[in-house]
């Protein structure tokens, strides 16, 4: 679930913000530096399982990704954010089966943008880390553990 | 004032409140309570989770502001809201407190709907 819903965000910015030169997956190790700006990253954190119904089986699950815009200005910086901001709201997201290759569409889900947080710079001389703004996204989803994709929202 | 500070907040609750009747500052004063606990137990979580070069930024992470049912919890130091973002190990220190808290939070405010005016 967690691979091809942070598979589906990323196809879903790459398809939808045609301004950003890349998505990139943030992982340990992943280098920033000397990429094309605009550029969008998608980092996955914490997130919280409950269980929900008796007999352990009904869960709602909390996937939260760190979606970071940086971007060559500040206008740019401005503008993008509207965009993606809108792109993460949209109502049916294509969500892709990774399991199998290539993945194909299972259907749809929708993200929260719960926050939109602008970052300062620490000294301007540091052109990666110049006008980036990060956007908090959780995806909830209600289901019965291990039933694959299958979901409600 | 914090920078960029989290509400710690009771919401919807405001139906319970309305037919509380008799017990409503009861039910004001608990969940008031539960909040402050809640958002005292944030404070400590995310001290606990904070990055540490000197350890003002551990130590600025407190409760900023303060109204019924409402707690802002925050710190008033200028890069906390990068560490938060992008610190290499310990990045979503604050968001981890306030995620974990989540859950905890509404079931007690579930639990003192429940005992209420038994």
């Amino acid at each position: 679930m967690l691979h091809a819903l942070t598979w589906s965000l990323i196809e879903h910015l790459r398809n939808q913000v045609p301004e950003a030169n890349d998505v990139v997956w943030v992982y340990d190790g992943v280098s920033l530096t000397g990429r094309t700006k605009p550029f969008l990253t998608v980092e996955q954190m914490t997130g919280n399982s409950e269980s929900i119904a008796a007999g352990r089986l009904d869960y709602e699950d909390i996937f939260r990704f760190q979606v970071g815009l940086r971007s060559r200005n500040i206008g740019e910086r401005s503008r993008l954010t509207d965009v993606v901001k809108d792109v993460l709201r949209q109502p049916n997201i294509p969500l892709y089966d990774t399991r199998i290759f290539p993945p194909t569409e299972e259907g749809v889900f929708v993200c929260d943008v719960k926050r939109v947080v602008p970052i300062q710079a620490e000294t301007t001389e540091d052109e990666t880390n110049r006008h980036r703004v990060y956007f908090d996204v959780e995806v909830t989803v209600y289901r019965r553990n291990a039933d694959g994709l299958n979901f409600n929202q | 004032m914090a920078r960029g500070g989290w509400n710690v907040s009771t919401r919807g609750v405001r139906d319970a409140i309305r037919r509380a009747g008799v017990v409503r500052n009861e039910l004001v004063r608990a969940l008031d309570n539960e909040t402050d606990s809640a958002s005292m137990r944030v404070v400590n979580e995310a001290r606990v989770n904070a990055p540490r070069l000197t350890g003002q930024l551990a130590n600025s992470i407190d409760i900023y502001e303060k109204a019924t049912m409402r707690r802002v919890v925050g710190s008033d130091k200028p890069y906390a809201q990068r560490q938060e973002y992008e610190h290499a190990s310990r990045k979503g220190f604050f968001r981890n407190a306030l995620w974990k808290e989540r859950s905890v939070f509404r079931k007690n405010i579930e639990k003192i709907l429940r005992s209420i005016g038994r």
